[in-house]
């Protein structure tokens, strides 16, 4: 039997965030759900708990001990609303990957990452741009190990098709 | 954080504040919760952790499904299966956290760029490893040689707190005793008082 890996979803109450917890949920992981939204966090877990009953998931209140337990951290928050979450996960994040939805058009936001956060492995991935764009575009890698953890994990989830599939109803 | 890491260091080999800073950002903070595992049996081991808070254990279990415990580690110790995280052969064991526990966990790169970065680590888990020999053999020799009290008389003797924190059940495991065997041993070392 393989570890578990914990993933902590920073921001898991809007539309991504909950749509890949929920993917996540389905999967051999153990979840920490953590969002300011506290309302929204508790109907996702509701909606978990009910879809995907055996699922090994829990709301976290404090981003940092979320991060410090997780192995991994998807962030999916705005990235506006980044610099106060990263000074407190900071410390907890070393060599651990960290996965950010980037919800808008971001300067050199991976090299901006990279220094805030120079001891973790940092991925981006461009959510504003086509799902069919190459990944290339897409996704922005600081190493090659972290880059390796996440490809696994995104693949695993059936990423792409999560990411479409909220796009659809957006339309 | 790191201030119980630094103290169980610096007992071995005193690091400057600039090779303290290299250092941390060697090893990732981990959180575990009591039952959750580090390692399993079959996986390779990934990381050496030294404990910061609570108490890990690790096992193995026989064909007849019965846990046989290696090891414990409580704060200022250092779990792993040294030989899958040198080899990244899998490994035999499983470890697991018999209380909530913080950890400092590091790769073997993150090991191998560390000592090079800052050599005086080198030394500090040659003493350690050194230790851990000398551990081993007297573990081995006691299990061949000493009688189920010996062992336990040992064992109240060298770790006394464990024994505060631990199941008898899992103490008894460790000792490679029954827990009925451990339970009639203390029972009549507590008349003898």
């Amino acid at each position: 039997m393989a570890l578990r890996q914990t993933i902590a979803v920073i921001g898991a109450s809007g539309q991504y965030g909950a749509a890949i917890a929920k993917a996540l949920s389905a999967g051999a992981y153990r979840l920490l759900l953590m969002d300011p939204n506290e309302n929204g966090i508790a109907a996702l877990q509701k909606a978990i708990d009910c879809e995907v009953p055996q699922a090994d998931v829990e709301q976290v209140a404090c981003c940092r001990e979320a991060c410090w337990e997780a192995d991994l951290i998807l962030f999916a928050l705005p990235f506006s609303e980044r610099n106060h979450l990263i000074a407190q996960m900071q410390e907890v994040v070393t060599r651990k990957t960290v996965v950010f939805l980037l919800d808008q058009p971001e300067k050199n936001a991976l090299n901006i990452l990279k220094k805030q956060l120079p001891y973790s492995g940092i991925i981006t991935i461009a959510m504003y741009l086509p799902v069919s764009a190459a990944d290339a575009v897409r996704i922005g890698v600081s190493d090659s190990e972290a880059g390796d953890t996440a490809t696994k994990l995104l693949h695993n989830i059936r990423f792409n098709e999560i990411i479409q599939s909220v796009k659809t109803i957006e339309k | 954080m790191f201030s119980l890491f630094f103290t169980h260091i610096n007992q071995k080999v005193e690091l400057s504040e600039a090779e303290q800073q290299e250092v941390k950002t060697f090893f990732a903070p981990k959180k575990l919760r009591k039952r959750q595992y580090l390692l399993q049996e079959g996986e390779p081991c990934k990381y050496l952790a030294l404990v910061e808070k609570g108490v890990l254990r690790s096992y193995n279990v026989d064909s007849k499904g019965v846990e046989h415990i290696i090891h414990f580690a409580m704060e200022g110790w250092w779990m792993g299966d040294i030989y899958s995280f040198l080899s990244g052969e899998p490994s035999g064991y499983n470890i697991d956290a018999i209380e909530d526990a913080e950890l400092l966990m590091i790769t073997l790169e993150g090991f191998e760029e560390m000592m090079v970065k800052v050599p005086r680590m080198e030394r500090y888990f040659r003493i350690l490893f050194q230790n851990n020999i000398i551990s081993k053999e007297r573990r081995l020799i006691s299990s061949i040689s000493y009688t189920a009290e010996e062992k336990y008389l040992r064992l109240v003797e060298s770790s006394p707190e464990l024994l505060q924190r631990i199941p008898l059940n899992l103490v008894a495991s460790y000792l490679g005793i029954t827990p009925e065997t451990l339970s009639r041993i203390r029972k009549k070392l507590a008349q003898k008082k």
